[in-house]
């Protein structure tokens, strides 16, 4: 029988400083938790023979950094960057310079200086010419209907001042 | 062969139909790309000069053909040639000199085409800028790959040269 042993006083959601997950009482031999929604997450394994380990996944979705650790091994994981922007997922600054970045790299690859790429995108709705009041001096001949049906004439005829 | 690819003579987007082969709706022009190591343009360019050469199209075709190409290139070039105020990982401004540079190359040798002598004309030159712009592309279109599958590959090389980002101020900056 595996046995899970932990040197600190388990607390859902708190990390004890120098351990790269916190372990869970849980069913025998095995330990699973989930800390919060910051997208930290982290599944702990026991193997057989006391073969411990930790499997911590760390960032935001998608980020496939994975770092093995042992259970209770202290310091710095070497799976996982070490510094505060890596620990805090939403890391405003470094995602902005990222987007920024990938936007100028991005201006070089839609170069057509070769023939590949998009052709520029010559305003593909053109605004549409309204004009909401009748404006004076204007010529409106062809913006009235070509074809006027008896019902639509029958209409306009019951709105002239003759129809009266 | 790229999916992309645009037409020389009307500038819009053609369709694959085969591996090598493609086809511009506009110009019903069927394009084949012999030289896998060039770009689209010059491949177009070069059948052109074939046609040209069996009396099938007229000089100001080739004429056209080589003023698209240099008119897209400037655009490049303008896009290439980015004045940015914030530090950059090397690997970046390295990409942004190559694509100026290789543009630039490129468009001098097609500025040197005499179109007169086109018949005899060898297009070494021109060969040979177009390899290395492509060359270039596709090792922009590999970095833009790395920076998307691993979000922190700009932070190392940001860290490598001790760049600190913290204090890079950003805000009022738009390279759109």
């Amino acid at each position: 029988m595996s046995e899970v042993r932990a040197d600190f006083n388990p607390k859902p959601g708190a990390l004890p400083p120098g351990h790269a997950s916190t372990m869970m009482y849980g069913e025998e031999g095995e330990a699973t938790m989930r800390a919060g929604e910051g997208g930290f997450s982290t599944t702990q394994a026991v193997g057989e023979d006391g073969n411990r380990f930790t499997t911590l996944a760390v960032g935001e979705e998608g980020d496939d950094r994975v770092s093995t650790m042992r259970v209770g091994e202290e310091g710095e994981d070497p799976g996982v960057p070490s510094g505060p922007i890596l620990l805090d997922p939403i890391n405003t600054q470094y995602n902005r310079l990222l987007e920024l970045l990938k936007k100028i790299l991005q201006r070089l690859i839609n170069n057509k200086g070769i023939g590949i790429g998009f052709p520029p995108i010559i305003n593909p709705n053109p605004p549409i010419d309204y004009y909401p009041n009748p404006i004076v001096g204007r010529d409106y001949t062809n913006s009235m209907p070509k074809i006027i049906n008896t019902g639509s004439a029958r209409i306009e005829h019951a709105y002239l001042p003759e129809a009266e | 062969m790229p999916d992309n690819a645009i037409c020389i003579l009307c500038l819009e987007l053609i369709n694959k139909e085969e591996d090598n082969r493609y086809f511009c709706p506009n110009c019903e022009f069927s394009w084949e790309y012999k030289l896998d190591s060039n770009s689209p343009f010059l491949n177009q360019l070069l059948k052109l000069i074939e046609m040209y050469k069996s009396n099938n199209i007229t000089q100001d075709i080739i004429e056209l053909a080589i003023d698209n190409w240099i008119n897209e290139l400037d655009l490049s070039i303008q896009d290439s040639n980015l004045k940015i105020n914030i530090p950059i990982p090397k690997v970046l401004q390295k990409a942004l000199n190559y694509s100026l540079s290789s543009l630039k190359k490129l468009k001098n040798s097609l500025e040197k085409i005499d179109i007169n002598n086109i018949d005899s004309y060898d297009f070494k030159d021109v060969k040979k800028e177009d390899e290395l712009t492509l060359k270039v592309y596709n090792e922009i279109k590999k970095l833009i790959n790395k920076i998307n599958t691993d979000k922190y590959y700009l932070l190392e090389q940001y860290r490598k040269e001790k760049i600190d980002i913290e204090n890079i101020k950003i805000e009022e900056i738009d390279y759109e």
